[in-house]
């Protein structure tokens, strides 16, 4: 005879509550922790260089650094004097909620008391998975074209907020700002959007007081 | 979407509700997922297949697939609209002030078992 059980449970529970257990670290630390989830080549890592750079003064926040393969973009962050933590994937297509709380126990959180976590560039995997952040911020770039908030839904919808790197290329593309806002309207209406240029520095200041205010 | 790394975080649930339960054989697995998760059911159950093929009590497990659409509830009509496109207004009023009620889901909802006393 057959019979019906019933679970009912979420599949990531056991992610989620590695994440959880993060959060619970952070709130500990009265830290803030963002995830910056775009493109391979968006500017996340450039974004983060250009942020402790100019970070006005006391501890600069700290950086969990995801990719595939390489210690390259930690050592970016370490030459501009950010505390920073490699993870590798090994060919994973996002970070895992138990590396990120591994992780996240190293860093000197009361000192910093913001933490970024860049993500493996990737548009699509990461925005399903709570990795112990507090907000997503979408990173996005002039070159990848103005349609991709409504290609690519699910990131746009998670993030808190959105950036839109490398302004100063749209002379030398055929990008619309004003299509980009639509298509950004097409699936996230009220989203902040912060259009800037880690290159030339615009932009860059409405964002650092946007982290400063999310800090505090 | 990782569709194997889904099915692996499901083998794993699966594992722990035969043992508990001491399951003899598992003939169907019933998951909910929402449109918005970007999963496709074809290579989720390509995947589970495969880490069902050496498991006693799950290797002639059928899986199941309840696909959740988009719906969004309006907060200027008021009205629940279920979205063919995944564009965030509502569809009644044009408004954009919307809330999204389903097509984020991953559930393992439920299994169904045969027990060898019970066949």
């Amino acid at each position: 005879m057959r019979r019906e059980i019933l679970i009912v449970e979420r599949v990531l529970k056991a992610h989620e509550e590695w994440a959880i257990q993060t959060r619970r670290l952070l709130a500990e630390k009265d830290t803030y922790c963002l995830n910056l989830i775009g493109a391979p080549g968006a500017g996340k890592t450039s974004l983060l260089e250009e942020t402790l750079r100019r970070w006005p003064g006391g501890h600069r926040p700290a950086v969990l650094e995801g990719d595939v393969a390489t210690a390259l973009d930690a050592e970016r962050i370490a030459a501009v004097g950010g505390e920073v933590i490699q993870i590798n994937t090994a060919g994973g297509c996002h970070i895992d909620a138990h590396l990120v709380y591994q992780a996240m126990r190293q860093l000197d959180l009361a000192q910093s008391r913001l933490v970024f976590i860049e993500n493996v560039g990737n548009l699509v995997c990461p925005a399903g998975f709570d990795i112990g952040e507090h907000a997503k911020v979408a990173v996005s770039s002039v070159p990848e074209g103005a349609d991709k908030p409504e290609k690519y839904p699910r990131l746009f919808q998670e993030a808190e907020i959105v950036v839109l790197n490398k302004i100063d290329l749209i002379p030398y593309t055929n990008f619309s700002l004003e299509h980009y806002r639509a298509s950004l309207a097409k699936v996230r209406p009220q989203v902040r959007l912060f259009p800037l240029s880690c290159t030339t520095g615009e932009g860059l200041e409405d964002w650092l007081e946007w982290l400063r205010n999310r800090k505090d | 979407m990782h569709e194997f790394t889904i099915a692996q975080a499901i083998a794993q649930q699966l594992a722990e509700v035969i043992a508990q339960q001491r399951l003899e054989r598992v003939v169907a697995v019933r998951l909910q997922i929402g449109v918005l998760c970007g999963i496709v059911p074809e290579c989720l159950d390509v995947c589970l297949q495969a880490l069902f093929e050496h498991d006693r009590v799950l290797e002639n497990a059928q899986v199941e697939i309840e696909l959740v659409p988009v719906k969004i509830t309006c907060d200027q009509c008021g009205v629940t609209s279920e979205l063919e496109e995944l564009l965030f207004f509502c569809p009644v009023c044009g408004s954009k002030h919307v809330e999204l009620i389903n097509g984020k889901e991953l559930m393992l909802n439920s299994i169904e078992v045969e027990q060898a006393d019970e066949a």
